[in-house]
């Protein structure tokens, strides 16, 4: 997991939403959009999607804004991560994120998001339109 | 290189754990008149109201300073820096430092009127203010202020089960984030869980034999046992005047946009420095949890020689009543001079309002539904104006290169 | 019970009175979802004898038991009401997103009754329910009507009828969000009549699977089998468009209402080339991994600006084939029927029949106003409006081809239709076959989309000379893989003679693609193909945990087409009603006719395969064996 990272080439998505169900699936164990650490956008008059999960930043605002400890920086992973033992559920992480990733779980009343599946996202696994993948770094910096 | 960071506070910790971080072999003394790890402040309403055990509002352990290389000289009170000779003076010893963060935070204010300190009076600012809180048994409370504190004071004490009055002094609750409109929503979902809201009444004298007892305003005259004041934090700056370092026009720290204060070596940040906010430049004192970070960041980088320029203070507040959360985000209606142009709407219970001065976003306030707020708040520390989320809506390129900016167009601004 | 939502929704819009009933586990043991809910509730909640645009007709929307869950192309919901147009079971599926965002907003189903004294929409908000004012809305297209409703409900998915439905045109469609429909048997006139502009769903409230990890295993296979099909490939690059040149060469399109073979440019017209000229991107439904849609752009030309969802077969063969209207033109069509709410096949269709009376000089220019031809796209898309807005002789169109029939003296031989809905793409003169047979036993009507075999072959054209065998025509490892009852499966394909039994291909077909609709699951060749009843046990035990066996899913899928054909008979159908139009059996088309009695001996087989007796009702066993004793004759 170290050295890869998830990419989104939106073109090929088609908004099937397969990997929002995917995601709340194995990780919450139910079908539920609002409970996918992944979201589809859709623009559906002109057949336009774009999957957005967490953006990874460098200097996060969702690590800034925590207030309980419980965001931390997972170095392996590349991006944020939440101690949900930790987390009291304020959202301000929620309300700092500028790519409306970080995600509130109303139920357990704390802060969620992509944590890569442990560094084996199945969103990727399970997207068939090569819209998201999860190579090795260095693959990604070739292409460019 | 020895750097002294003075206060344990948020910014105070992160200032010394970014030095650390980037230049390792740098020498870090933190002062802190407490003897506490570090600790969440913005948590203590959370373990007022019985949701959080106090344990857990701590972030740190004292082994964790240790690890990390900072050095502690806790119990101790700095009286006064040398700037000249780079020492800085506590109550029991003399430091030398190469450069200093000054990170001293702020205090409640307490109004200077009759009675204001009587028994029975609170603040909540420290874990000493929790403690004190958590061992005094009342019946009936009032909390004076509606701010982010007073709100969350008051929804902990009606958790608990007392009485709570709020006092608030302007005409609507959270006068300082939000606008009359969705105050008034703030105010009625305050109201449905039992508060008692009083707005637009000064609180003149407070009154009791042993402890506070009557609290009386411009017009009412109220019982209670226990008063908590909220109405608002001032920076902690005495430790900068004594030293004889500039203080801003908002009382706290004048710092420039490195956080380096008019005394060479000396930097500031967090609750005592005056900043300055995003959007409109002029000086603010912020307060808030996130800048009090950032700016720690920004001071300790500069301080070893990493040139950093701080952003400017944004604010971000979310809170709940009742499990139904609000946010307000960068500025309010009356903080522009010009004219502002309100985008608003409903859906079910939600509420939103966008606030858009010389075509450019400024400002959000939410309740209920907050799934876009964060890319709003982007939005509007971009500077991002209608004109360009109009073209991002129109242009496929630049939705499918900013798709969190075209949903939240979509969402927000159809047709404008 | 879980995956379900657990609730039905009433509305009377008529008292505004809304009912909620609980889906208990024998109903959805007994009826899946879907397809299974709308019969059982329209058969019990629709009186004897209504009239289909009556406030007493019932119009239901039922949602697939697997949507809301990642199963691949479990997107669908069906909605049915009794059809304006034949009178009996109006039904009709549709994907997209709505189903899941009905069930995630708490509800399987929807049952709207009575009609508003005013135009109004409903928004239901994670269980909460509304009647809204549709002022502002009613009047305007679906398109414009989409814009207002989602920027006011965000995030919504909405079922709404364009002004061919607020006018109650007999074939008028629901459409489902921009581009997708409930096309078929004239639900949108059911919907106008209600005074119903449209159903506004907010819902994400998340469904619980009875075993996540099962159902991952489960998704993760179904989808491994699609992709084994050897359409998968051809269908998620041109989706259903790669069947119109097999049908063009078997002389199979429908053209200019069935009076002649195929046209002689139609590859170059309707060819699957044409989606790498104006396709741009797939547009996918709700968990589906084929996309077979395509959104069509024109950039030059008098049309440019056009985005729509288009380039599919039916559209395709009914404005192209039927209508003989150019590609671009065929593309233009869709957008007006999409924004008019109008269903596309019969749409061309009565285009089609117009043209042909007007050829035949059965009208003249005095009825309509205007000269009518062949590809003319200017006089169709005149008509097009005309009929949306009942204007002049559009009023006598918009009554569907077979009440036009009887208001156009000497038109009758003309209008093609079975029990009243007009006859979709296919010619059966030109392919006759387990589809082309469902076209007649269809319970909804002169329609393709009830019955096929899913293990059909676009490469041979050949029948016995009793007609009751089509060619397999398929590698062993097909026939192996097909999850069909062995026994059943040796009886309906003979290996060693290369056949397929149309009358015993039939059934089965009309049975798993109920069973289908039931489930949620898209009937696109790589699914119908690779999916049976044993998956489908499988992922709905794991989604639902109503524990039932692959025999039981397809035991409730005969259950709910005999339900269905019940209700027909009950309504007043007769088995003349499943009759081909006498052009079929008298005129030539490539050299071909059909043989009436040969075709009415496949019928009778069909009929004898169902359990029913030759007037095509049910015998009483075969009622008592499918538990339907509440609706016997």
């Amino acid at each position: 997991m170290e050295g890869q990272v998830i990419t989104f080439n939106r073109e090929k998505c088609v908004g099937c939403g397969t990997c929002e169900m995917i995601c709340s699936l194995v990780n919450e164990g139910i079908c539920s959009t609002r409970l996918s650490r992944i979201r589809v956008v859709r623009f559906p008059r002109e057949a336009r999607n774009a999957p957005i999960t967490c953006a990874a930043c460098e200097n996060a605002s969702c690590l800034l804004a925590c207030v309980a400890g419980a965001l931390y920086f997972d170095e392996s992973l590349g991006m944020p991560r939440v101690n949900s033992e930790q987390c009291i559920g304020c959202r301000q992480c929620n309300v700092s994120c500028p790519f409306g990733h970080m995600n509130f779980h109303q139920e357990k009343d704390i802060a969620f998001k992509c944590e890569l599946c442990d560094g084996d996202p199945q969103c990727a696994q399970f997207c068939w339109t090569g819209a998201i993948e999860y190579p090795e770094k260095e693959q990604v910096l070739l292409k460019d | 290189m020895i750097i002294a960071v003075i206060g344990n506070g948020a910014a105070g910790y992160v200032a010394a754990e970014t030095i650390k971080r980037h230049k390792p072999e740098a020498e870090v003394m933190m002062f802190a008149r407490e003897s506490y790890p570090l600790y969440s402040p913005c948590a203590l309403p959370d373990c007022l109201g019985g949701d959080l055990e106090r344990a857990r509002l701590f972030l740190k352990k004292a082994e964790d300073y240790r690890s990390n290389g900072i050095e502690t000289i806790f119990g101790q009170t700095v009286e006064k820096i040398d700037v000249k000779e780079r020492l800085v003076i506590t109550d029991q010893a003399v430091y030398h430092y190469d450069r200093v963060i000054m990170a001293t935070g702020s205090k409640a204010v307490i109004p200077p009127i009759p009675g204001a300190r009587l028994p029975g009076t609170f603040t909540l600012k420290s874990l000493d203010d929790l403690d004190s809180m958590l061992n005094y048994k009342p019946q009936r409370v009032i909390v004076v202020g509606s701010g982010n504190i007073g709100m969350e004071a008051a929804g902990a004490m009606r958790d608990r089960g007392f009485r709570v009055t709020m006092i608030e002094a302007q005409d609507h609750v959270m006068p300082r984030l939000f606008d009359k409109k969705p105050a008034h929503m703030l105010q009625n979902m305050l109201e449905q869980t039992g508060i008692r809201v009083i707005t637009g009444e000064q609180v003149q004298t407070m009154d009791g034999r042993t402890r506070v007892e009557v609290v009386e305003t411009d017009r009412s005259i109220l019982e209670c046992d226990m008063l908590i004041w909220a109405v608002g934090l001032s920076p902690e700056c005495s430790l900068a005047r004594e030293s004889g370092i500039e203080v801003g026009p908002t009382r706290g720290i004048k710092v420039d946009r490195h956080m380096q204060t008019n005394a060479a070596g000396v930097y500031a940040c967090g609750d005592c420095a005056e900043a300055f906010d995003i959007i409109t430049g002029h000086p603010v004192n912020s307060m808030l949890w996130p800048s009090a970070r950032r700016q720690a960041q920004v001071a300790a980088l500069n301080c070893i020689g990493i040139e950093t320029e701080y952003e400017g203070a944004f604010n971000i507040v979310v809170g709940e009543v009742k499990d139904r959360p609000f946010a307000a985000l960068g500025n309010k209606e009356d903080i522009h001079a010009g004219p502002i142009r309100i985008i608003e709407g409903e859906h079910g219970d939600d509420y939103w309002r966008i606030l858009v001065a010389d075509q450019t976003l400024i400002g959000m306030q939410s309740i209920g539904d907050l799934k876009l707020c964060g890319t709003v708040g982007g939005l509007i520390r971009n500077r991002t104006s209608l004109q360009e989320l109009r073209e991002t809506l129109k242009d496929p390129g630049l939705k499918m290169t900013s798709p969190w900016a075209a949903e939240a167009a979509q969402r927000y601004l159809a047709g404008f | 019970m879980q995956g379900y939502a657990g609730k039905i929704l009433e509305i009377n819009l008529s008292t505004n009175a809304q009912t909620i009933y609980v889906l208990d586990e024998d109903m959805a043991r007994e009826c899946i979802g879907g397809i299974g809910f709308n019969a059982r509730i329209i058969y019990d909640h629709i009186p004897p004898g209504t009239d289909a645009l009556a406030p007493e007709n019932v119009l239901v929307f039922g949602v697939g038991a697997l949507v809301g869950s990642p199963f691949p192309t479990a997107s669908r919901t069906e909605a049915s009401a009794k059809s304006p147009q034949t009178g009996g079971f109006g039904t009709s599926n549709s994907g997209g997103f709505f189903g899941i965002s009905l069930k995630n907003a708490g509800y399987d189903a929807v049952i709207l009754k009575g009609r508003a004294s005013d135009p109004v929409y409903i928004h239901i908000n994670n269980g909460q329910v509304e009647v809204l004012d549709a002022e502002g809305i009613w009047g305007n297209d679906a398109w414009e009507a989409l814009d207002i409703l989602r920027a006011r409900h965000y995030g919504a998915e909405i079922a709404l009828i364009g002004l061919a439905g607020e006018n109650q045109v007999r074939f008028a469609s629901i459409e489902n969000g921009y581009y997708d429909g409930w096309g078929r048997t004239g639900l949108g006139a059911v919907m106008g009549s209600k005074n119903l502009k449209a159903v506004v769903v907010n819902g994400d409230m998340g469904l619980q699977p009875e075993s996540p990890r099962a159902l991952l295993k489960t998704v993760r296979k179904a989808q491994d089998l699609i992709k084994a099909t050897t359409s998968y490939v051809p269908f998620s690059s041109y989706g259903t468009m790669n069947a119109t040149i097999p049908y063009g060469n078997f002389n199979a399109v429908s053209t200019h209402n069935f009076s002649r073979e195929t046209l002689p440019d139609w590859k170059a017209v309707a060819g699957r080339q044409i989606v790498d000229t104006y396709g741009t991107r797939h547009i996918a439904c709700q968990s589906c991994i084929i996309a077979c849609g395509h959104l069509a752009e024109i950039n030059e030309g008098k049309y440019a600006g056009t985005q729509v969802k288009a380039l599919e077969i039916t559209p395709t063969t009914s404005f192209s084939g039927n209508a003989g209207l150019g590609t671009e033109a065929t593309i233009k069509a869709a957008e007006i029927c999409q924004r008019l709410g109008m269903d596309m096949v019969s749409t061309g269709s009565m285009i089609a029949f117009a043209t042909e009376l007007y050829q035949k000089g059965v009208i003249t220019k005095d009825d309509i106003g205007y000269e009518l031809e062949f590809g003319n796209e200017e006089s169709a898309f005149a008509l097009i409006e005309d009929i949306a807005r009942k204007r002049g002789f559009g009023a006598v169109l918009a009554e569907g081809v077979k009440r036009a029939a009887e208001i156009i003296t000497g038109s009758e031989p003309y209008a093609m239709h079975i029990k009243g809905l007009e006859i979709p793409m296919i010619d059966p003169r030109g392919r006759w076959s387990t589809w082309t047979l469902g076209m007649l036993t269809n319970v909804r009507g002169g329609d393709h989309l009830r019955c096929r075999n899913p293990v059909e072959n676009l490469r041979y054209n050949e029948n016995d000379e009793a007609l009751s065998q089509e060619r397999f025509g398929l590698k062993l490892s097909v026939y192996e893989k097909l999850d069909m009852p062995e026994d059943l499966k040796a009886i309906a394909i003979d290996l060693d003679k290369d056949t397929v039994d149309i009358a015993r291909m039939a059934v089965w077909a009309e049975n798993l693609i109920n069973l289908f609709n039931a489930s949620g699951v898209c009937i696109r060749p790589p699914v119908l193909e690779a999916i049976g009843p044993t998956i489908l046990a499988d992922a709905i035990n794991a989604f639902t945990g109503i524990d039932i066996i692959p025999q039981g899913l397809i035991w409730s899928a005969e259950r709910t087409w005999n339900l269905i054909k019940l209700f027909n008979l009950r309504e007043g159908e007769t088995s003349v009603d499943s009759r081909f139009p006498r052009r079929f059996y008298k005129e030539a088309i490539a050299g071909k006719v059909l043989d009436e009695e040969l075709v009415e001996k496949v019928v009778e087989d069909y009929y004898e395969v169902r359990g029913w007796d030759q007037s095509g009702n049910p015998y009483p066993d075969t009622v008592l064996r499918l538990n339907l004793d509440f609706a016997k004759r």
